[in-house]
């Protein structure tokens, strides 16, 4: 006997929001390019990040070429201004007529001849943002550029500012990270440093952190970043460092360039939340690092033994927040960390009643903490926050109680927002206990948003970028 | 010509001109764009966007649809999303990828009103003109669409405001005062073009007795509805004893069904244009702004404040129906910096970012005049 075929419909397969438990076998009918690109995007007012433009600023004493029609450089420049740093970008605003003949590659020559005139002080390095439309006119800018790095005896870099292409491999931000590495000179056959990159993070753990002081006790001296460097030759010295680690995945194709380029090895260790995935991450930085370093430890360490304090402060922190929560609800996204799968497992499992998750993808190295979550919290809404479903929809009554991330707070109306983004200087049991510690913090001081009127200040104070 | 932007940021550009005129119709509104464009609108220059219910959305345009020309795609995500809107009609709106690539606006939108039923607008925007070029676009398009000669009934007393823009600093409050301004002198208000009104309101435009423009970029849609239906109208905003009598005196009058003379309908020369005898000039003041409000402003300083005579500058292609041969119109920041570092000048009217522009060893006085259309969100 035949059984019967039910076939699926697969674009209404696709929808806005499913319980985890039903989502478990297709991720996709939410998460991912199918969910992405059979919808219209909604553009929630929480929606952004840190924006290519503020990454590439990370660099010291060099000057960013923007050049686009006028339009595409609005929200970066205005956001810019917000931060302090317009300074650092010329616009470079092309017109219909160069657009159409291809001429505006000698509108950069002329750009950057007047730039390095009229920027004091004269830039150390510039990077070059080429927008969307780039892609289609298949612009070749590698000549212009050479002669102008003769010209002016400064390096030039170019990157792209193309979201066109986010469902490619090189993403803006994977390409603007990349950027930024290829300044490093290439690799000299000088001894390297004992400097270990922190890549891919917007603004990495700072020296006195968890994960600096696992290097140092590997044998190793710093964690570096470009947030930490004081001038541009102070970046460029990079190159001598021993390896990286790449935090957020935005920095994968950074750490390709340096593995295959620039002669320095790297270790994908993405930040996790929940307790089993964080000593299997240590464990790997440790396995990685201990070869590389010459400091010759006498027995192998086990990330177990040394993190035995810190998985005890975090249990206990947890455990203090779950207090103070009393049950309520909470809802976490994708903006306030590359792994809300994994903050969200690590909450569940400290009796914390999760109730929702924003995000538009589920990353590889979130596959396990999807799959668990799946098992533990059946009932736990994974929604898309950009489906055309979510316009206009703050809710009169909150879908959750507290809410860790502004877009979440956004679509939830939360009435209380831990203002957190993007792992700023997180990572490891510390990182979590700082999202615990922002938890009771904002519990305390009750910051009602259901007048809204709280959270638009907050969005706008951290200066999110489209 | 390209042009090079040290201080300024880029202003605000045509497709968000278009995209708030009908963010309170509550049409479905797609740009037609990546993600970047959108968030201008949305994120800079729209400020009703925190909790807003209107449908504003992006296409989600990729390099394959833009390289494969899907357009079939981009209309199955429009008729999924008219289901759950519920829109009264839809607007695409064009950005600099559908410009490369020759996206065909006019036979899509026509395509989405055959198959859905719905009406629908497009806008072939290229993110290369500003706002009030979109805006202007989408005013006489929307009047084009929906208003009905046949169906107009005469209403003595009501007054439509055409131009409402939050990109030139409307908003409720804004708006409340000038209807309230209104109701005191026992005239209505008809539509609201620009916010608040609800398509069904703008259909009755045509009834109204007078309409009253409140920017620049609504001029073209009165000198249409002029044309079309017949309906004078008057254009300034009420700053300062004479430029509020010449608007109420016309608007009165033409409520009462007279025909009030032209030289009426705009605020009065700047006194450069008397003192000069039509030979360029220069004024120790200078207003930077929104032409329609830039030169009302001039009028109140200069005939109630008797103030020197004052010149305006614009980066806005409309502002040109209201500037003289004595004012300017900059074409960039560079003409800007040189129009700031005139030596003879003493005072500027404009947007705070204007600052930066100030040569350093200059005494200009910068009073400070926001312009969202310039500064986005910085100073709302």
């Amino acid at each position: 006997m035949n059984t019967p075929c039910i076939r699926l419909n697969v674009t209404e397969a696709l929808t806005d929001e499913l319980p985890i438990g039903d989502l478990a076998l297709s991720p996709e009918r939410v998460l991912g390019k199918p969910a992405m690109n059979s919808t219209l995007h909604f553009c929630s007012p929480a929606h952004g990040g840190w924006g290519v433009i503020r990454v590439a600023c990370l660099l010291p004493e060099t000057h960013l070429l923007f050049v686009c029609p006028e339009a595409c450089g609005r929200h970066g420049a205005i956001a810019a201004v917000e931060q302090g740093y317009r300074h650092k970008i010329t616009y470079l605003c092309v017109d219909e007529h160069e657009i159409v003949l291809g001429g505006y590659s000698e509108e950069i020559a002329r750009a950057v001849d007047d730039l390095m005139i009229r920027v004091t002080p004269s830039p150390k390095a510039i990077l070059l943002f080429l927008p969307c439309i780039d892609d289609l006119l298949a612009g070749d800018h590698s000549a212009i550029m050479a002669a102008l790095e003769q010209k002016h005896r400064v390096p030039i870099r170019l990157t792209r500012m193309n979201p066109i292409m986010t469902d490619n491999k090189m993403t803006p931000m994977l390409q603007v990270q990349k950027a930024l590495y290829e300044f490093l000179p290439p690799a000299s056959s000088a001894p390297k440093n004992k400097n270990i990159i922190a890549l891919g993070a917007f603004s990495p753990p700072q020296a006195d952190s968890e994960l600096a002081s696992l290097i140092r006790f590997l044998g190793f001296d710093h964690l570096c970043h470009p947030e930490f460097c004081k001038d541009f030759e102070s970046f460029t010295a990079l190159s001598k460092s021993a390896a990286a680690l790449l935090l957020r995945p935005e920095g994968v194709a950074a750490a390709q360039f340096l593995n295959d380029e620039r002669n320095i090895p790297s270790l994908y260790a993405p930040i996790a939340y929940d307790q089993k995935t964080l000593l299997a991450r240590y464990q790997e930085i440790i396995d990685f690092l201990t070869p590389l370093s010459d400091a010759g430890t006498s027995a192998p360490i086990k990330a177990h033994d040394y993190f035995a304090l810190a998985v005890q402060k975090t249990t206990e922190a947890l455990h203090k927040t779950s207090i103070l929560l009393k049950g309520m609800s909470v809802a976490v996204d994708q903006t306030v960390t590359a792994s809300p799968f994994s903050l969200a497992l690590a909450l569940v499992q400290g009796g914390v009643n999760v109730n929702r998750i924003y995000a538009n993808y589920l990353p590889t190295h979130e596959e396990y903490a999807f799959r668990a979550l799946s098992a533990q919290k059946k009932d736990l809404i994974v929604a898309n926050p950009n489906h055309h479903k979510k316009f206009g929809a703050r809710p009169v009554s909150p879908l959750s109680q507290v809410a860790i991330g502004f877009e979440a707070a956004y679509a939830t109306a939360a009435p209380i927002t831990v203002p957190l983004a993007f792992d700023e200087k997180r990572y490891g049991f510390e990182g979590f206990q700082m999202i615990l510690d922002a938890v009771c913090q904002a519990i305390a001081q009750n910051q009602h948003s259901t007048l809204y009127q709280n959270l638009r200040e907050q969005i706008k104070e951290y200066g999110l970028v489209v | 010509m390209s042009k090079l932007l040290y201080s300024l940021p880029p202003l605000s550009p045509d497709y968000s001109g278009v995209a708030s005129v009908f963010h309170d119709i509550e049409a479905l509104t797609i740009i037609h764009d990546a993600s970047g464009c959108t968030g201008t609108y949305t994120g800079y220059d729209e400020p009703r966007w925190f909790g807003s219910q209107s449908p504003v959305f992006c296409s989600g345009l990729r390099e394959m649809d833009a390289i494969m020309g899907d357009d079939e795609k981009l209309y199955t995500k429009i008729e999924t999303a008219l289901k759950s809107t519920h829109a009264p009609c839809v607007a695409i709106i064009g950005s600099p990828v559908p410009m490369v690539i020759g996206f065909d606006f006019a036979g899509f939108a026509s395509l989405v009103e055959t198959r859905t039923g719905c009406s629908c607008l497009s806008f072939p925007t290229t993110g290369l003109a500003y706002y009030d070029v979109g805006q202007k676009s989408a005013y006489l398009a929307l009047a084009k669409k929906f208003l009905d000669p046949s169906k107009a009934e005469p209403l003595k007393n009501t007054v439509n405001i055409l131009g409402a823009s939050v990109l030139d600093g409307f908003d409720e409050k804004y708006l409340n005062s000038i209807i309230a301004f209104l109701h005191k002198e026992h005239l209505n208000v008809g539509a609201v073009w620009g916010m608040r009104s609800p398509l069904t309101t703008l259909r009755t435009t045509p009834n109204a007795a007078v309409n009253w423009v409140v920017t620049a970029a609504a001029l073209p849609l009165a000198r249409y509805l002029y044309q079309t239906f017949g309906t004078p109208f008057v254009a300034g905003l009420p700053l300062g004893e004479h430029e509020t009598t010449r608007i109420l005196n016309y608007l009165k009058s033409a409520c009462a069904g007279h025909h009030p003379p032209e030289k009426m309908q705009f605020a009065p020369p700047p006194k450069l244009e008397s003192a000069s005898h039509g030979k360029p000039s220069t004024a120790k003041t200078l207003i930077i702004g929104e032409g329609l409000h830039s030169a009302s402003l001039r009028a109140r300083l200069e005939q109630d404040n008797e103030c020197e005579p004052v010149r305006v500058g614009s980066f806005f292609t409309e502002a040109q129906s209201f500037l003289t041969e004595h004012d300017v119109m900059f074409q960039s920041e560079q003409e800007a910096y040189e129009t700031l570092a005139d030596p003879t000048l003493e005072i500027v009217i404009g947007d705070p970012l204007f600052r930066d522009l100030i040569p350093r060893q200059s005494k200009i006085l910068l009073i400070d005049l926001p312009h969202r259309a310039i500064s986005g969100r910085l100073y709302m």
